[in-house]
């Protein structure tokens, strides 16, 4: 449905997104990630066609978004970071705007309107002016703007920033009732939204693609071969007995309170976790408990971004 | 496009813009009307249109100033462009809800004529052939205001921009006048022509070979014609510069039969500046 090959951009001297190619499929909900900065709107931007890549392709369900614009066009809807509202409409009329630039008019406009005002809850406001509504409301005009017409595509660009818990709750309720008609790209800096929301999580850092995959496959991978240990004795000797078995690494470990060292190794399978049984036995040091590790998506995407928390960088125009 | 022309045209009057400009020129007209006509006995109401073409050096910028610079403002520019409409279609659409506005004022002055006949005799003709030609004047200049807006960051820049340049067009024909007329300095300024259309074709096409053959050529009939006919050359820059002013073009119809190169002019005047606005609006898509 959406194919972006090879997208290179930049900003004077800077290098927003970098050979970037990834493929959506038809009624796939993605989510895409990154950390300020890391070209997520530029991509964003780049693949509803208000921006023109350096180089690279985009296709729309085959479709050249540059070649043919305005045909490829027709089946994206967007709802950038701050909703593209006129403040002087009320909601009604700037959605019978929108529904008439996409071409419907009369019967099959009433219809959508209709549709798009139902689906966001908006029925009653629409009379109001843009100017007057709620931060949350105007993000719902956004996104009835961005479904109008019924466009296959809807891209949004970080529907729930800047919302109440409650607004954010909701909004992400309908970003996944969207998915059920819809191809749907969205960004976000929250990770729980995007594990909770998306089937597939494409993580960007400093304009590269870095990660293209399901959150729980992530995780999955980034806890591969790494165990959790709990044994009553020193730290010191939990060290020695673990490195004493071949192939086994310590990764962290830490001091729990009566005794108990706490230890994060890298062992390969099964054999390592049987060898590992042995050797802390054999030192008569017990295991209390022994698990895989569970890697969040919070530590998968530092990893991969390579940031540490609480940095932070502008976000790209 | 005509989406977009139709929500520009409300917008003019979802704001006060619309009303203000209505405002603005009636009052004006009726000002003007007052004094020329009524206070002076005069029944032609082609002179008070002419010395009424004053008002768009105030009037165009305060119907573009926003066309562009309202839309980065409220990010509606990412809607626009994200729409399955083409960047010519925006413009044309941009383009013609002033022209709507415009229309509609002149609609309003269309009685006056009909008034001036309660006290003397009106040539219909002449008056609204010169009501048209202002009309024709204005949606002209309107594109220059146009293009002033894509290229502009906020209103306040758009609105001083394109208020120097209405001036400069409004005083283009007197400042012709301090302009030398002898043949080497028109040859000399030829070549600047030449030499700024070469930039400007590089500018657009990205091609310094085309761009260097283009004005290389603009250059060499330049040189040419100075060799071999120096007295066609003597005050060509005036002549040049006088053809050139729409307020000088539009001075020369009034009272006048109805003629065809007038309308070719601003129409032609009206494309060029509409097509450097969606160029302007393109490139910056791809900067």
């Amino acid at each position: 449905m959406i194919e972006a090959r090879h997208l290179y951009k930049s900003y004077a001297k800077t290098e927003a997104v970098h050979d970037l190619s990834f493929r959506i499929g038809k009624g796939e909900v993605v989510g895409f990630l990154g950390p300020n900065g890391a070209g997520k709107t530029t991509t964003l931007n780049m693949l509803t066609g208000c921006l023109s890549p350096g180089s690279g392709e985009i296709l729309i369900d085959g479709i050249d978004l540059f070649r043919e614009p305005v045909k490829a066009k027709r089946k994206i809807g967007y709802l950038p970071e701050v909703p593209p509202l006129y403040p002087d409409m009320t909601a009604e009329e700037f959605l019978r705007f929108v529904a008439a630039a996409r071409g419907l008019r009369g019967e099959a406009a009433e219809k959508e309107l209709i549709h798009a005002t139902r689906v966001t809850g908006i029925a009653g406001v629409q009379k109001k002016l843009i100017r007057s509504l709620s931060r949350g409301f105007r993000q719902r005009v956004g996104i009835a703007e961005a479904i109008l017409g019924d466009p296959e595509i809807v891209i949004l660009d970080e529907p729930t920033s800047g919302l109440d818990p409650r607004q954010t709750v909701e909004i992400r309720k309908l970003v996944r009732d969207l998915g059920k008609e819809h191809t749907v790209l969205f960004s976000s800096h929250v990770l729980s939204e995007v594990r909770e929301v998306s089937d597939r999580v494409l993580i960007l850092s400093r304009g590269r693609l870095v990660a293209d995959d399901s959150a729980g496959n992530l995780e999955e991978k980034a806890g591969e071969g790494k165990l959790l240990l709990r044994v009553r004795g020193e730290e010191k000797l939990a060290r020695a007995a673990a490195e004493s078995v071949p192939g086994v690494s310590v990764l962290s470990i830490e001091e729990e309170e009566n005794g108990v060292a706490r230890l994060i190794l890298s062992a390969g399978g099964d054999e390592g976790a049987e060898s590992l049984f042995s050797a802390f036995a054999g030192r008569s040091l017990p295991i209390l408990g022994m698990e895989p590790v569970r890697t969040g998506l919070e530590e998968v995407f530092l990893e991969l971004t390579g940031d540490k928390p609480g940095e932070d960088k502008e976000e790209e125009a | 496009m005509r989406a977009i022309l139709e929500r520009e045209f409300r917008g003019y009057f979802q704001t006060f813009t619309g009303y203000v400009f209505l405002a603005f020129l009636l009052l004006f007209a009726g000002i003007y009307a007052s004094v020329i006509n009524l206070a002076n006995g005069i029944a032609s109401y082609e002179v008070t249109l002419g010395n009424m073409a004053f008002v768009y050096v105030f009037a165009i910028p305060l119907l573009t100033m926003r066309s562009f610079p309202g839309d980065r403002k409220d990010r509606t520019d990412l809607l626009l462009a994200s729409l399955p409409q083409s960047t010519a279609g925006i413009v044309l659409g941009k383009y013609l809800a002033p022209v709507g506005v415009l229309f509609l004022g002149t609609a309003l002055m269309a009685p006056t004529p009909l008034i001036l006949s309660l006290w003397g005799k009106v040539n219909f003709a002449a008056a609204y052939y010169a009501l048209f030609a202002f009309f024709l004047l204005g949606a002209a200049l309107l594109s220059f205001g146009l293009l002033v807006s894509a290229l502009s960051g906020t209103q306040a820049a758009a609105a001083g921009i394109s208020f120097g340049g209405m001036l400069l067009i409004y005083f283009l024909s007197d400042l012709a006048g301090f302009l030398p007329g002898t043949a080497l300095a028109s040859f000399l300024a030829l070549l600047g022509l030449a030499a700024a259309a070469g930039g400007a074709i590089f500018w657009l096409s990205r091609s310094l070979p085309l761009a260097l053959a283009l004005s290389g050529a603009a250059a060499g009939g330049a040189a040419l014609l100075y060799a071999l006919d120096r007295s066609a050359m003597e005050g060509l820059l005036e002549r040049g510069v006088n053809a050139l002013s729409p307020f000088q073009r539009f001075y020369a119809v009034l009272g006048g039969e109805a003629d065809l190169t007038l309308i070719l002019f601003d129409l032609s005047f009206a494309a060029l500046f509409t097509f450097y606005t969606v160029y302007a609006v393109e490139r910056r898509r791809w900067s």
